[in-house]
């Protein structure tokens, strides 16, 4: 007891002086890697200018969505990365749902003014303010000026000059962003502006079974299909359209006008024109507005500092920094009229024309469930699974029941969810294909493995190998083996004559599917087999001998003698795989991620989607309730069925 | 003749076993172009190892192994420590109130954690604990319990209760009954549940990827998916196949130490049921 | 060396469905070789777990050597238990099954050496030290059992049915042994067994049970000279005694098809049992009552027979050297002193006035 009295001060001070761990401030932010070293020297300076802080530039991947869901899971955590380093598209997500500080305090609209128009505008959100423009974009035609006259304007000038100068596979028409990603939104949305579609009315109304959006989808396909575009184009972001543009193997290519220093410093320098994005004849063109900012994350201990380094970041000087180590365009007005950028950049003063006209994509908190849906479609319309008409009604469809299903009350919108339907027809597919396969194999293997013979050990064991393989870590391997054209799979199909070409299979529909089942079923056999097995090993030999004895043959033994005995061994297993069947998710998720064009998404794909990356926690909820509910009703119908007479007297 | 075709039949299923695992580990040894090798090759013309060395030093990927043992290995002894005190207890019941209180853990055995990551999700970030080994360490435990708390549960009641009682004669607390009497005599059933409880939580996949979300904390499965994730041109196939071979290796062996008991275990569960 | 006293335990199962033991009051004065005796399901082994502290009593108290129990742990109440199937450690040696108790209760290392090694000499298992119970046989391992409970040198030992795992030519010389092992002790020992034989046999004191209740205690003879219950006097007894329902009436028993009459003290009741031992019957007209019959079975039993013979109604069973023909008219005497009235309602012995 004066034990503790004595040590009573101490806690006393620790509660009252907290102790500081570290006088430093630490911001983090997630962008792309720092070619050029442009970000590592801001912050340097920053640095020096500010020794309190530190800021944390982490390098992440490639893809904005993935960068994207970075940010979400660090809001959701509670741990959120200080520094939001934000697409122009992702300001309603963020501010719909409380994850941004507004910033209207630190800018004014007086300050607002130095900025591009459109820029400050993708930094609003409900009449708030969130993101500062870093840098802006805006997508443009580059085209090859020494080997055509002048730039197509339309879409008929543009076929035209494919027909005369191109000639695959030296040398494509066009080459773009064609891979399924935000990138390819971009591209498709400004060919439907330009023929003067779009993508929600002025009321909120998705617009997309309209022949505006069938006759862009038309072209978008026709360019591939005339080989006008590479195949390859489905696999290209950004930088392989640079690489191959600049390799001189395309006419032209839809980039952003960060391309442009890189060619110049390439053997096309001299040879580069820049030009407005082609558009239907008759209508307006439209590039679609990129750009990147910065805003503050809700809920970050310091959100003073993080302004600080805001400001530094979005300061003339900075916008400079970053125009040339890394070709960013600025957001800032004034440094389209400075001197050392227009003597490296003299198209910089078409571009600013150009900028004033940028479209932004639409502005709404679902936009990026919108836009994966549309990647979704155009990239299946790219591949060949869809057609125009087929892609427009699936975007239509899906778009239309996302939006409409939000203001509806959960069990309305079971009816309106389109995905869910698919999902479930999927996953209905998937269970009821690959569970009575399962059955009948693992009945073989387990009738089989009944057997006496030497060695019998061993292939028990073996059996038991692929169940007991990490799921998520095979469908990796599997992955491989159903590679076109490196997979073992194909290679063995080859080899035995039953196929005279590679196999797609994880890019179709079909082959993604069966593809998923063969591996389900190679893993799950061992498990139904093992407990048949028991089942079978509980036959006491005497009833099989005395059935022997009355003239039963093997087929009548089964039927009378195995079969009954196994029912309870058949309940259970019967049980747990349609359970777990109905709920995969670690070899979908890995083999196929529920691609191509979901037609491998099942339902717990869809639950895990709506609740971590479309941020639909509650409606995830509900769906699993359901999901659930239906199993346990499933599990009773099951035992019910196959409970035998005798059984149920007997309990 | 029967034989012949039996033992046809036997090697085929072998082979259907044992062919994915074989061929990545193939895979694993070739150097990396005769990776992409057309047509594809069947034993590698040279073994390298270029692919393993690699995979070890580009990717942490040791320390997802690591992290894979501290869940892994944490979540089983939990598991086993909180399960033997229930199946204790339940035993001293008799058989039909045991048996009532068993069948409501049923439900716990069947639902696939695919199914409750949300609510996981959500319960762990209320409690901080998401991207941290206590999260997913208590998350594979609730989730391992009920199967762990039947296994435990049937190798207790082999014992009789006269030992219980004669060791509370002579002198032993409950918890000393416990540990050092009981847990001795049902080792076999400890290790097999042990056994089962580890492999499961090792290959456990959706709840590693939601929970742990900084690379550093990967498990070893969520680390090979994400593998190809990262890099956007090239997928490093020679490396990923050389991850699955060295995650999948030691659970082969484990098999192999455990595997007449875990056909035991599996089959006695199942029953119950 | 301590006695055991009972006061008003009462015990109840599955929550009052099963009523183990009922008003239990007694008394086992120390030092003697106590036995329980009772048909399965009587509630003696309850008693024995009540006392050794394994159950508790819903109400009631339990004293040793004077002490009130009641709440004391069962390893500290001082008593040592032989179960019915040893239960032995099968992890631990025969030395650590015995020494486990003493090491428990923290005796230094050199003593329990020395104690389990007398134990063992006493018991004749000293060369099995090392061995796991797996390994000895039954005997062999009833004795470690012994052993584990002897080495204890408690003031009580509890023995549940010791005996009744073991072939019959071992039970009856292991019997013995028991006897004379205990009878060297000077501790109190609680025996529980179903067989009468194996009660009348070894025990000091005798403990008859019924559906959860005493029935009858005391010296073994005088339980079975002179039963207070007609259940005492249909379970003791190497025989099953006879019984004959009629009625008292007028100072005499007349049985229900009036062919046997018996004087009695008692005055007048109407339902009655009198039972007869098979012992106490003979060939002949030596005795006072006299009967006529027909031999209708006979049953050799090695140097003895029992023979069935049938009264008018009545079976009667009795033993004898002789061996008369079947269906032949005999007659049998016995003393009406030997004979036992019963209430055939409640089955309580009717002693005269």
């Amino acid at each position: 007891m004066n034990r503790l009295i004595f040590f009573l001060p101490f806690f006393l001070i620790f509660l009252i002086v907290p102790v500081p761990v570290s006088s430093q401030v630490l911001l983090r932010m997630i962008g792309p890697e720092d070619i050029g070293g442009a970000w590592a020297e801001i912050i340097d300076y920053f640095h020096q200018s500010h020794p309190e802080i530190k800021i944390n530039y982490i390098s992440g991947p490639w893809s904005t969505d993935e960068r994207q869901n970075m940010y979400i899971r660090s809001f959701l955590s509670g741990d959120p990365f200080e520094l939001v380093y934000m697409d122009v598209i992702w300001t309603a997500k963020f501010s719909e749902n409380g994850w941004l500080l507004p910033l209207d305090k630190w800018l004014p609209p007086e300050k607002q003014k130095e900025f591009l128009p459109g820029d400050i505008g993708a930094g609003y959100y409900k009449g708030r303010f969130f993101r500062v423009p870093v840098r802006s974009d805006v997508g443009m035609l580059y085209y090859r000026k020494d080997l055509i006259p002048k730039p197509p304007r339309t879409w008929g000038e543009f076929e035209q000059l494919c027909e005369q100068y191109s000639h695959p596979p030296d040398r494509y028409g066009i080459v773009f962003q064609g891979m399924q990603y935000e990138g390819l939104v971009c591209n498709y949305l400004e060919y439907l502006w330009g023929a003067g579609g779009t993508l929600l009315d002025e009321k909120g109304n998705v617009l997309l079974e309209t022949p505006e959006n069938i006759s862009t989808l038309g072209f978008m396909k026709k360019v591939i299909d005339k080989g006008w575009a590479p195949k390859s184009v489905i696999t290209f972001q950004e930088q392989h359209c640079l690489e191959f543009f600049k390799k001189g193997r395309a006419l032209f290519m839809r980039n952003w006008p960060y391309a442009w220093s890189v060619l110049e410093r390439s053997p096309l320098k001299g040879k580069i024109g820049i030009a407005p994005i082609i558009h239907k004849a008759g209508r307006e063109s439209a590039g679609a507005l990129g750009g990147w900012g910065l805003g503050i994350a809700m809920g970050s201990k310091n959100p003073e500092a993080s302004w600080r380094f805001i400001e530094f970041a979005t300061s003339i000087e900075s916008q400079k920094i970053l125009h040339m180590r890394r070709g960013a365009v600025p957001s800032r007005k004034a440094l389209f009229n400075d001197e050392e950028i227009l003597k490296e950049s003299p198209h910089y003063r078409d571009l600013f024309e150009v900028l004033l006209k940028a479209r932004p994509r639409p502005v709404h908190p679902d936009y990026p469930r919108m836009s994966a849906i549309l990647q979704k479609h155009v990239s299946a319309l790219l591949v060949g699974i869809e057609s125009p008409e087929e892609a427009a009604l699936g975007m239509d469809r899906s778009i239309e029941s996302l939006l409409r299903g939000r203001k509806k009350p959960w069990p309305k919108r079971l009816t309106l969810d389109y995905d869910l339907h698919k999902t479930l027809i999927n996953t209905s597919l998937f269970t009821f294909l690959s569970v009575p396969f399962e059955f009948l194999l693992g009945l073989i293997f387990a009738l089989l493995l009944d057997l006496p013979f030497k060695g019998r050990s061993f292939g028990r064991l073996s059996v038991l190998i692929p169940w007991i393989l990490p799921t998520a870590v095979m469908a990796m391997a599997w992955q491989w083996m159903f590679n076109n054209p490196f997979g073992v799979i194909n290679d063995l199909l080859l080899r035995a004559g039953l196929i005279t070409n590679s196999l797609d299979w994880l890019s179709t529909p079909e082959g993604a599917m069966f593809s998923a089942i063969f591996a389900d079923i190679w893993k799950t056999t061992p498990f139904v087999a093992i407990i048949l097995l028991a089942g079978l090993q509980s036959i006491p030999k005497e009833l099989n001998e005395s059935l022997s004895m009355d003239g039963g043959g093997p087929l009548m033994k089964f039927f009378h003698l195995t079969l009954p005995i196994l029912m309870p061994y058949i309940r259970v297993a019967l049980i747990f795989r349609i359970i777990h069947a109905a709920g995969i998710f670690d070899l979908i998720w890995v083999l196929t991620k529920g691609g191509p064009a979901d037609s491998t998404r099942t339902l717990s794909l869809y639950i895990y989607d709506l609740a971590f990356r479309y941020d639909e926690i509650g409606y995830g909820l509900f769906l699993t309730l359901l999901f659930l509910v239906a199993l346990i009703l499933i599990s009773f119908i099951i035992v019910r069925a196959t409970t035998l007479k005798y059984e149920r007297i007997t309990q | 003749m029967k034989r012949i075709l039996l033992y046809v039949l036997f090697i085929l299923i072998f082979l259907y076993c044992l062919f994915p695992f074989g061929w990545t580990l193939i895979t694993a040894l070739k150097p990396t172009d005769e990776v992409f090798n057309l047509p594809v090759t069947y034993l590698p013309e040279e073994v390298s190892f270029e692919n393993l060395n690699n995979v070890f030093y580009k990717r942490p990927f040791y320390r997802y192994i690591v992290n894979s043992l501290i869940v892994a290995g944490g979540a089983t002894l939990l598991t086993l420590w909180i399960a033997s005190m229930v199946a204790f207890r339940l035993r001293a019941l008799d058989y039909q109130k045991a048996m009532r209180v068993q069948k409501w853990t049923l439900i716990g055995t069947i639902i696939p954690p695919t199914l409750l990551v949300i609510p996981f999700f959500i319960i762990m970030k209320k409690l901080s604990l998401t991207d941290n080994y206590l999260g997913l360490i208590l998350s594979y435990t609730a989730l391992n319990l009920p199967f762990a708390m039947w296994m435990l549960h049937a190798a207790f009641r082999q014992l009789p209760r006269e030992l219980d009682e004669a060791a509370l004669i002579d002198g032993f607390s409950p918890m000393g009954i416990l540990y050092k009497i009981i847990m001795p005599l049902s080792k076999p059933s400890l290790s097999v549940t042990a056994a089962l409880v580890f492999i499961f939580c090792w290959n456990e996949f959706i709840l590693a990827l939601t929970l742990m979300p900084s690379e550093t904390k990967y498990t070893v499965p969520v680390g090979i998916a994400m593998l190809s994730g990262t890099s956007v041109y090239e997928i490093p196939w020679g490396e990923i196949n050389a991850a699955v071979a060295l995650t999948t290796l030691p659970i082969i062996l484990i098999l192999a130490a455990f595997q007449r008991w875990i056909i035991e275990g599996l089959t006695q569960g199942a029953i119950k049921g | 060396m301590a006695e055991v006293e009972l006061k008003n335990i009462e015990k109840t199962f599955f929550g009052g469905l099963v009523v183990a033991l009922k008003d239990i009051n007694i008394k086992i004065p120390d030092g003697v070789f106590a036995t329980i005796l009772g048909p399965s399901g009587c509630g003696k082994t309850t008693l024995l777990r009540v006392v050794a502290g394994l159950e508790r009593p819903d109400s009631g108290e339990v004293f040793i050597k004077g002490r009130k129990m009641n709440k004391v742990s069962p390893s500290e109440r001082n008593i040592a238990m032989v179960f019915q199937n040893y239960a032995l450690y099968p992890h631990k040696s025969v030395f650590e099954n015995i020494a486990i108790g003493l090491k428990l209760h923290r005796y230094p290392m050199y003593e329990i050496r020395k104690k389990v090694e007398e134990v063992s000499k006493i018991l004749g298992i000293e060369k099995l030290m090392d061995r796991y119970p797996r390994q000895l046989s039954g005997g062999q391992q009833q004795r470690t059992a012994l052993a584990r409970a002897l080495v204890r040198e408690p003031e009580v030992f509890l023995l549940d049915e010791p005996l009744s795992n073991l072939d019959a030519q071992v039970r009856d010389t292991t019997r013995t042994e028991l006897k004379k092992l205990f009878k060297e002790l000077k501790a109190t020992i609680l025996y529980v067994t179903h067989d009468q034989i194996e009660a009348m046999m070894m025990s000091d004191f005798l403990v008859v049970m019924n559906q959860g209740m005493i029935r009858q205690s005391g010296e073994p003879y005088l339980i079975y000279r002179d039963p207070v219950h007609k259940f005492v006097a249909e379970f003791i007894g190497p025989y099953r005694i006879n019984m004959l329902s009629g009625e008292i009436v007028e100072k005499r028993f007349i049985s229900s098809d009036g062919s046997i009459s018996i004087p009695t003290n008692i005055k007048k009741h109407p339902g009655v049992l009198m039972g007869i031992r098979p012992e106490h019957i003979r060939f002949g007209e030596e005795e006072e009552i006299f009967l006529e019959g027909e031999v209708f079975l006979i049953e050799p039993m090695g140097p003895n027979n029992l023979i069935s013979v049938r009264v008018r109604e009545n079976a009667l069973r009795f033993l004898s050297q002789e061996a008369p023909d079947l269906y032949k008219p005999v007659s049998l005497s016995f003393s009406p002193r030997d004979a036992y009235f019963f209430d055939s309602q409640n089955g309580l012995r009717l002693r005269d006035k």
